[in-house]
């Protein structure tokens, strides 16, 4: 049995989601309480290159990555599940659904020529 | 071609397609996820998507704040290391394709000698993660 496809597209999202959460704790934590990277080092009882390495991008993170890094600025994330059909707006991943036209928050655009390439707005 | 959703065989071109998404959402990006290639003044970027191996790269350029024009998608395997010929012509193939699409060669909205990230993606986007060492 194989891995579907859209399934995968929604765990990497969700990866990164996590990611600029926790990272937008820290970086308030390092404002507001002057919290340093070797401090959270410290506290978690890591090497700063590691938690360097953790910072830069979430490609290497699990669950206790999370955790580690909110329990070391004295925090942690609030969990709720939703159903996608509770959304008002639907957040599962249909490239169908993309409306063409709609240049901010196309995902997929051809543009001319022969060449083709893709265009992806951010926002 | 940079048919970024054409390949739906493998995990990896699904986690290109989710990293994808979290920039079209608006989502936190830094340059692990999209980073300007040295020299600057070329105007070439990269969209990474590093796991699973091997990572995949965007390469493309901005025709404005917050468009990302995505050229050619390719294995990092394939591109060799930093300055490698292989990479360099990637930037070639780039700007070919950017040609042949018709974009705008000169980028009016940047300083080429003054490059700010926050230039390019207006929101949401840090070069690094504010956090003293």
């Amino acid at each position: 049995m194989s891995y579907p496809f859209e399934a995968a597209v929604f765990a990497e999202r969700n990866r990164n989601r996590v990611y600029e959460i926790v990272v937008k704790m820290i970086e308030e934590a390092a404002r507001k309480n002057g919290v340093k990277r070797k401090d959270i080092a410290a506290k978690i009882g890591r090497s700063e290159p590691q938690v360097s390495g953790w910072l830069k991008g979430p490609s290497n993170w699990t669950l206790d990555t999370v955790s580690d890094l909110l329990w070391s600025i004295d925090a942690e994330m609030d969990y709720e599940g939703v159903f996608h059909s509770d959304r008002a707006i639907q957040n599962t991943y249909n490239e169908s659904k993309v409306p063409k036209e709609r240049a901010r928050g196309a995902m997929i655009q051809e543009i001319s020529g022969d060449y083709e390439v893709q265009v992806a707005v951010h926002g | 071609m940079a048919n970024w959703a054409a390949a739906r065989c493998c995990k990896g071109s699904a986690a290109l397609v989710g990293d994808i998404g979290h920039f079209v959402e608006g989502g936190y990006v830094n340059d692990d996820l999209i980073k300007q290639l040295v020299p600057e003044k070329s105007e070439h970027w990269e969209l990474r998507s590093r796991k699973p191996k091997p990572s995949i790269r965007v390469l493309g350029r901005f025709a404005l704040p917050d468009v990302f024009v995505g050229t050619r998608t390719q294995p990092r395997t394939l591109l060799g290391g930093m300055w490698s010929p292989e990479f360099e012509h990637e930037k070639l193939v780039c700007e070919q394709h950017w040609k042949a699409a018709g974009l705008p060669e000169g980028m009016c909205f940047t300083d080429n000698l003054n490059f700010e990230y926050e230039k390019y993606i207006t929101q949401n986007a840090s070069r690094k993660v504010k956090l003293p060492k």
